[in-house]
Parts: C-alpha cells; sequence; structure tokens
C-alpha cells in the first residue's frame, strides 16, 4: 500500500487526503459511457434508415454471432478504458501531514510524479475557482509554491474544496512553524530521518 | 516447390480472423489486467476500495471474455 512506501516519519499524522472533484471523474466516465453505448447507436441507426438508402444491402439477423462478438470485443476494451480512467483518478491525490504536503500525479499507468514539500518550506499557497460549474460545485485549482532551489511550484486542477485545502495547510504550517520556532531541533531530527 | 505467385493472395476464414482477434484481444486483457492489479495493490490508499474496485473489474470484463471465447470456438 501507498503509505508504506512514503514511510511517514514517527509521529507524523496524516490530516487530509484529498482526491480530484467528482465531477471530474464524471465527465470522463461519461465519455467511456458513451462510448459503450456507441455499437448499440450503430445497430439501431441501420435498423431505422431504409434499405433503399443504404449503399449495400445489409441484413443484421445474418451476422448475429459476429455482431455479438464485436459488441462483447468493443465493451471489453471500453470497460478497460473507464478503469483505466478510474484508476488514473483514485490514485491521484494529495497527501496532507502535520509535517508535509505529499503530492501523488498518476499521469499515465507508466508515469507517476511523487512530490513531496515540508511545511516549513511552503512561501504561498493559493487557489483560484474559474467558471460556473466550478463555482457551483466548489472545485478548483490548488497551487503551493516552495522556497526550493528545484521545481518550487505545485498546481494541481479540480480539486474539491479548494478553500479548505487552503485552510488545513495554512493551518498546518502555522502549528509547524509554532513547533519549530519552540523545538528548532525537530526540524533537524526530521530532515535527517 | 513454392508456388510464389500464389503469395499475393490470402484468403482467411471469418472463424479464423475472429479467433485471432479473440487471442489477440485476450493477450491485451492479460496484460493490463496485470498492469491494474500491480498499480492498486501497489499505490492505494484504502484496501476496501482497491478490492472493491478489483472485483468489479473482474465481475463486469471476465464474463465478457467467457461471451467471446464462446462466439469464437464453439459457436
Amino acid at each position: 500500500m501507498l503509505f508504506e512506501k512514503i514511510k511517514l516519519e514517527p509521529g507524523e499524522q496524516i490530516l487530509a487526503t484529498v482526491r480530484k472533484h467528482w465531477f471530474i471523474i464524471a465527465t470522463e466516465l461519461l465519455g467511456s459511457f458513451l462510448m459503450l453505448l456507441l455499437p448499440f447507436f450503430i445497430l439501431f441507426l441501420i435498423a431505422i434508415i431504409p434499405n433503399e438508402l443504404l449503399l449495400a444491402d445489409i441484413n443484421i439477423a445474418q451476422y448475429t454471432v459476429l455482431l455479438t462478438f464485436v459488441i462483447a470485443a468493443w465493451t471489453a476494451i471500453t470497460l478497460m478504458g473507464a478503469f483505466a480512467i478510474w484508476t488514473h483518478y483514485y490514485l491521484d491525490l494529495w497527501v496532507i501531514t502535520d509535517r508535509r504536503v505529499i503530492l501523488i500525479d498518476q499521469l499515465r499507468f507508466f508515469s507517476r510524479n511523487v512530490s513531496i514539500f515540508r511545511l516549513e518550506r511552503l512561501q504561498d499557497i493559493e487557489f483560484s475557482i474559474n467558471g460556473i460549474i466550478a463555482t457551483l460545485l466548489n472545485f478548483g485549482t490548488v497551487k503551493a509554491q516552495t522556497a526550493s532551489a528545484f521545481e518550487s511550484n505545485f498546481k494541481t486542477a479540480g480539486l474539491p474544496d479548494p478553500r479548505g485545502i487552503q485552510s488545513i495547510i495554512q493551518n498546518a504550517m502555522d502549528k509547524r512553524l509554532a513547533v519549530l520556532h519552540n523545538n528548532p531541533r525537530s526540524a533537524e531530527t526530521s530532515v535527517v530521518s | 516447390m513454392l508456388d510464389f505467385t500464389q503469395l499475393g493472395t490470402l484468403q482467411l476464414s471469418i472463424d479464423t480472423i475472429v479467433q485471432a482477434v479473440f487471442y489477440f484481444i485476450l493477450g491485451i486483457y492479460a496484460i493490463f489486467s496485470g498492469i491494474l492489479y500491480y498499480h492498486w495493490t501497489a499505490y492505494s490508499t484504502d484496501i476496501k476500495m482497491t478490492t472493491y474496485t478489483l472485483v468489479v473489474y473482474a465481475g463486469t470484463t471476465f464474463p465478457l471474455f467467457v461471451i467471446m471465447g464462446i462466439l469464437a470456438f464453439i459457436v
């Protein structure tokens, strides 16, 4: 499982795990659902169009077995595509702990980007909500900027309740900075571990 | 002697094509299922959701391959 791979530090607590908003996966799966219906729609069209208008004389009843095989194959491939979409959705997440934020970006099956930034290195966290649907359903883009020398921006679109995520991270950062201010050695031990 | 003039034409029955397509899709399915299983067991955060997803995946796709196999080899 994922948390065994991440290896949380001793005493580190997970505050929230955030996945993209349900509307994102719903729109993607709607495409798969429409693809699933496509062969039936084509069969329906062939059935309702008069034979005179068709270029070839097609008698569907003669090809029942072949058509069933083709539809079963199409359905299986579409379902595999739908499960790939679901996998990418579910395995793509933000893990917010009381010490750091871990961003797991499942781009493709063999393309996975894991970014970790410590809360004390966080410089700025901002969110944006653009569009009518995003405003009504309360999802948007969360962007975090750190004091890292390398890639210092972390950005994910389609996160639910971006204001809440910002608040959780901001509160966790304030508490972390207070702890480090009172006990600076805890930062050294956590970096070493 | 091999008659090379016959190489230009290739006759395959519908049954052979259907069986070849079945083997091809079955191969893709086997590879995809392995990759899916690996990702869910390695990177998921919730064992219940992992089990649920894999059961639904097998429950929806496996019967289709049984139907395809029956149609390709028996009917």
